[in-house]
């Protein structure tokens, strides 16, 4: 399940509410006691869908098993920081972590940090008896489901939709068809050039812009071991046409890295001379190097994406072989470095950059970060910025290390895309988050009424 | 023994529709073999501010497509695409097909229990269902997908070669041909083939159509041809993204494919009639 | 006749069998690496992480082993377990094959109620008849799936608001919905299927209406058009039932198109789906059931014809 189902069906001791805040959930209180001490109360008489109890105990062993590398936890990096917690009682509790983290309590709220019974901890089972807002009715792999509102939800009297029935629509075109024959009230994932058509129709269209798109390289071997050509690159791409060719406009163009303030947004510009002139630099004044472009058959945008690149690659003088395996193919390939560059979808799990940027430059075998990448001066300014307790120190540590991704080029961000949804007149009340909360905008179909 | 070409016959077989036929499968291949050089454009010219310009527009006749590149240009790449797949895969289906219908409806017993028990094998998987498993292994492309629909069309040949060497294998030309114990090769080639061929021959224009069917079905569900070359599937894909914003590119290729299989098949019916007289009533 | 159904079913097993390991070696050699579906969260993809992955999933063994072991659970009913969720597989076929097998039928139905008779009515007046069906067919032969599909959602779904867009509600549930929601689907896959069904129709009239006992009949004074539907059109269904038969089976793999166009709830899905998850047991759970369902079908037709045209079990 996708963690869009898992907010409407769980809670964390955080969550995203409104326009992205993170406001107490299972918690009705949060307290920082110090810069490392947290202290929570959860709500009195809190309960799973099936009427057991939930505890702190529960708590303590969910997060503690989330903070277990080996379960490929969403949110690890968060809980990992968590030294010990301390149960005073079955409703209070105290989370003491190893260093200072200011996003511990985003991590928190992450929709897949769900408290669920001991039994359901597991990376075999699918958690469905939780504490969230709805409970499971009927479960249609692949086709669909059914959400009935859970009464003994702490906020239960503010939830205003009785049921949802939610069907996949794994086709764009399929999904705009089934709003547009009146079939659905509510659709996510609107694809862009359908906006204006559903607009006319009479629909509400209501997007944010949050997850970005950057150029990724193979760093380890071919010319892109160069830092020089992957600025070339920086500067090569016109963000413009790409956001035009992959979202229909849909989106804003990125010239560095996203949410990071004037220090860290303006990194490189849309140059192709100056492209030109670094490809000489790096000893191809007379066109080349040839490189290979990965792309995927299965993810259209990505795909358009990177054709746009290879136009834009191709006009400073770069040679460019296009290849696009599906996705499961194009994954291993990626992870593996099978590639000079390919385009890929990111978004931060938390707003602060030194808590989300180090997942992008770290040696990792990740399929959505350059291939052998590492650079441990950017490392140590990112660390220092995680843990610094004053703001100046932090902002200057940011400050290096967005210099150093200026110029060393771990990415090249190439825009940011507006993801929309879309309704019927009847809905009303549906509000989207901003930034990288927006994907977890389905959390607020809990407020949302339908009229007629 | 081979077949005269009765003149009488073609006019009877031809009707003035399945000329027009005719004529468009000949200016379809024309348009394939002359693309590069009739092209108004390189179709993989990207202008993306000038996008989805509508039809007629000076410098772009047929408009242009999501990336501002030029429709007719790639449509006319598209049809040689279409055409090279399409036609590599009825060669390969049709080669194999026969070899494999010419052993096991001449010696029958084991040879013709191998042969068309594997032709059976191949039956067993629906044609789409097999072409994904394939493409899933070896990745979209214009060789996949001329040897995956070569597969899959080599039932319709075998089984048309079968049937009809069953019927002239105990013939008196075949006889006396073994009386004078000519080389089995040579048998299947100058006794046998010549004589079953009126019917294969016509076979061929239909197995071009259901590839050019089949292979923009796949190019549909984003296993065909992978872009950024050109092609009328790949064509109708994006034509269907893009049918609010610009219905242009998703009619001109529809209509592109539609004609071209329904050309080819009328073709077909034209030479089964003309080559194949015992099939006249059987259609 | 005995001999010849044993025949005819062992020859089944043993394709059933020659495919169902094609399937097995192929989705086995594809590139892609379950693992890497099933790794990511913050642990990335390490070599530990994908190992302990492909442990679990028992594909660090001998594919020798791992094949063995498919094909004793096949025997038993167990298609295995799907990696992305862990539910057995049949279980997950046996939820979808119905939509399926419903699309298959009501198009079929539809086919011989459309094809039967527009086929022997240009069999029996030919002529300007003939010439129509000829070409009506060639068209509706020649028009692919996915347009038409895209058509029927566009008119009757986006502009008039008819009919559902797609997905489909179990019968059970909402009999009126369920047939709504079969509707459009079933009537594309139809319209390949009709002009199939109607040229057999048309060539079995032409041929039976030549027979000798036909004029023979018309000879002792029995109207024509009681001669042709008594006699005539009833002689002519032998074959057209053959190719109902082998007909629904390609039209399986037409509904690939149908359930993608429509978000039809069916088999194909799952098959698109596991696939693009590379799910090993999923895909080869649904390619198999479709290739035995392919094969019964066409033993069902084989076995029919050989108690209809004694001739037939020779071979």
């Amino acid at each position: 399940m996708s963690y869009q189902l898992y907010g409407l069906m769980h809670r964390g001791l955080m969550t995203y509410s409104g326009k992205g805040e993170v406001v107490p959930a299972l918690a009705e209180t949060v307290e920082q006691v110090d810069s490392l001490t947290y202290k929570f109360m959860l709500h009195d008489g809190l309960t799973y869908h099936d009427g057991t109890p939930l505890v702190a105990d529960d708590v303590r062993a969910a997060l503690l098993w989330y903070a277990d590398p080996a379960n490929s936890a969403r949110s690890y990096p968060g809980v990992r920081f968590i030294k010990d917690i301390a149960i005073a009682s079955d409703t209070e509790f105290t989370i003491t972590l190893n260093s200072v983290n200011l996003s511990f309590l985003e991590y928190l709220a992450d929709p897949s940090a769900f408290i669920v019974p001991q039994n359901q901890l597991s990376a075999d089972v699918e958690a469905t008896n939780g504490a969230g807002p709805f409970k499971l009715e009927s479960w249609d792999e692949g086709v669909g489901l059914v959400l009935t509102k859970f009464d003994g939800f702490y906020g239960a009297d503010d939830v205003t939709l009785d049921r949802i029935d939610v069907s996949f629509y794994s086709d764009a075109t399929a999904r705009v068809n089934a709003l547009l024959s009146g079939d659905v009230d509510f659709i996510d994932y609107v694809p862009w050039e359908s906006y204006d058509q559903l607009e006319a129709s009479g629909f509400v269209v209501h997007g944010e812009v949050g997850v970005f798109q950057s150029a990724i390289f193979n760093v380890e071997t071919g010319p892109f071991a160069d830092p020089k050509l992957r600025l070339a690159v920086a500067y090569a791409l016109n963000r413009e046409n790409a956001t035009a060719a992959a979202f229909f406009g849909h989106g804003t163009s990125l010239f560095g890295v996203p949410g990071s303030g004037p220090t860290g947004e303006n990194l490189w510009e849309y140059n192709p001379e100056r492209a030109k002139e670094l490809l000489a630099e790096a000893g191809y004044a007379n066109g080349g190097p040839k490189v290979h472009l990965l792309s995927n058959s299965t993810y259209v945008f990505l795909r358009d994406l990177a054709l746009s690149v290879q136009a834009d690659l191709e006009a400073v003088g770069f040679e460019v072989e296009f290849t696009s395996p599906d996705w499961p193919t194009f994954t291993e390939e990626a992870v593996a470095g099978k590639y000079d560059v390919t385009v890929q979808g990111n978004v931060g799990n938390v707003q602060d950059p030194a808590g989300w940027l180090p997942r992008l430059v770290q040696p990792r075998p990740e399929a959505n970060k350059s291939f052998g990448y590492s650079n441990a001066d950017l490392d140590a300014a990112l660390a220092e910025a995680l843990a610094a307790e004053d703001a100046g120190a932090r902002q200057a540590a940011l400050d290096r290390a967005y210099k150093l991704i200026g110029e060393d080029v771990p990415f090249a961000t190439i825009n940011q895309r507006m993801q929309a949804y879309a309704y019927t007149d009847r809905v009303s009340g549906f509000e989207v988050m901003l930034g990288f909360t927006q994907p977890y905008s389905v959390n607020n179909l809990i407020n949302v009424t339908i009229t007629g | 023994m081979m077949q005269r070409l009765d003149t009488r016959r073609l006019t009877r077989s031809f009707t003035p529709l399945r000329w027009a036929a005719f004529a468009f499968v000949v200016l379809v291949i024309l348009a394939a073999t002359l693309a590069p050089w009739i092209s108004p454009h390189d179709p993989l010219a990207q202008d993306i501010p000038r996008r989805f310009l509508p039809i007629g527009s000076p410098d772009h006749l047929l408009g242009t497509d999501e990336f501002g590149r030029d429709l007719l240009s790639r449509l006319l790449h598209g049809a040689r695409v279409e055409l090279v797949v399409a036609l590599g895969a009825s060669l390969v289906a049709a080669v194999l097909g026969i070899t494999l219908g010419l052993l096991g409806g001449y010696f029958g017993r084991w040879v013709e229990l191998l042969t068309m028990r594997t032709v059976e094998v191949i039956l067993a998987f629906p044609p789409i269902v097999l072409a994904l498993l394939i493409v899933t292994i070896y990745g979209s492309g214009q060789s996949t997908l001329i040897v995956i629909m070569g597969l899959l069309f080599i039932p319709a040949f075998a089984r048309l070669t079968f049937g009809q060497t069953l019927g002239v294998r105990s013939a008196e030309y075949v006889e006396a041909a073994r009386a004078f114990a000519a080389p089995t090769g040579v048998i299947l080639a100058r006794a046998i083939l010549p004589n079953v061929s009126g019917a294969l021959i016509a076979q061929f224009p239909i197995t071009l159509a259901n590839a050019i069917l089949l292979g923009s079905g796949l190019s549909y569900l984003g296993l065909g041809i992978t872009p950024p070359t050109p092609s009328w599937g790949g064509m109708v894909a994006a034509g269907q993204r893009f049918m609010p914003v610009d219905p242009t590119m998703l009619i001109i290729s529809s209509i592109a494919v539609t004609l071209t299989v329904l050309s080819f098949g009328l073709l077909g019916d034209a030479l089964r009639d003309w080559l194949d007289p015992k099939s006249r009533r059987r259609r | 006749m005995v001999s010849f159904l044993i025949r005819r079913i062992a020859t089944a097993i043993v394709l059933a069998w020659v495919v169902l390991t094609l399937i097995f070696f192929a989705i086995h050699t594809v590139p892609g690496d379950p693992a890497y579906q099933l790794a990511g969260g913050d642990s990335g993809f390490t070599e530990e992480g994908l190992q302990q992955i492909r442990e679990s999933l028992g594909l660090d063994r001998p594919l020798g082993e791992q094949y063995a072991n498919y094909l004793l659970g096949v025997l038993g009913g167990d298609l295995g377990e799907s990696f992305a969720t862990g539910q057995p597989v049949a279980q997950s076929i046996l939820r979808r094959l119905p939509a399926t097998l419903q699309l298959i039928a009501a198009a079929a139905v539809l086919a011989i109620a459309a094809g039967i008779p527009f086929g022997a009515w240009a069999g029996r007046r030919r002529g300007m008849a003939d010439a129509l069906m000829t070409s009506v067919t060639s068209v509706a032969l020649a028009v692919p799936v996915y347009v038409v599909g895209a058509l029927a959602v566009l008119l009757f779904s986006v502009t008039w608001r008819l009919l559902p867009a797609g997905g489909l509600t179990p019968f059970a549930e909402d009999p009126m919905g369920f047939l709504r929601g079969l509707l459009l689907p079933a009537v594309t896959l139809s319209l390949a299927f009709s002009a199939v069904v109607a040229r057999m129709t048309r060539t079995a009239v032409i041929e039976t209406s030549d027979r000798d006992w036909v004029r023979t009949a018309t000879s002792f004074g029995l109207t024509r058009r009681r001669v042709f539907n008594r006699y005539v059109l009833r002689n002519s269904m032998n074959p057209v039932v053959t190719v109902v038969g082998l007909e629904i089976g390609s039209f399986l793999g037409a509904s690939v198109i149908i359930e993608r166009v429509f978000n039809y709830p069916g088999i194909s899905t799952l098959l698109i789906d596991g696939v693009s998850a590379r799910d090993y047991p999923v895909v080869q759970g649904v390619v198999i059931v479709i290739a035995v369902l392919f094969i019964l079908i066409n033993l069902v037709v084989d076995i029919l014809y050989g108690i209809l045209d004694p001739r037939a079990r020779i071979r």
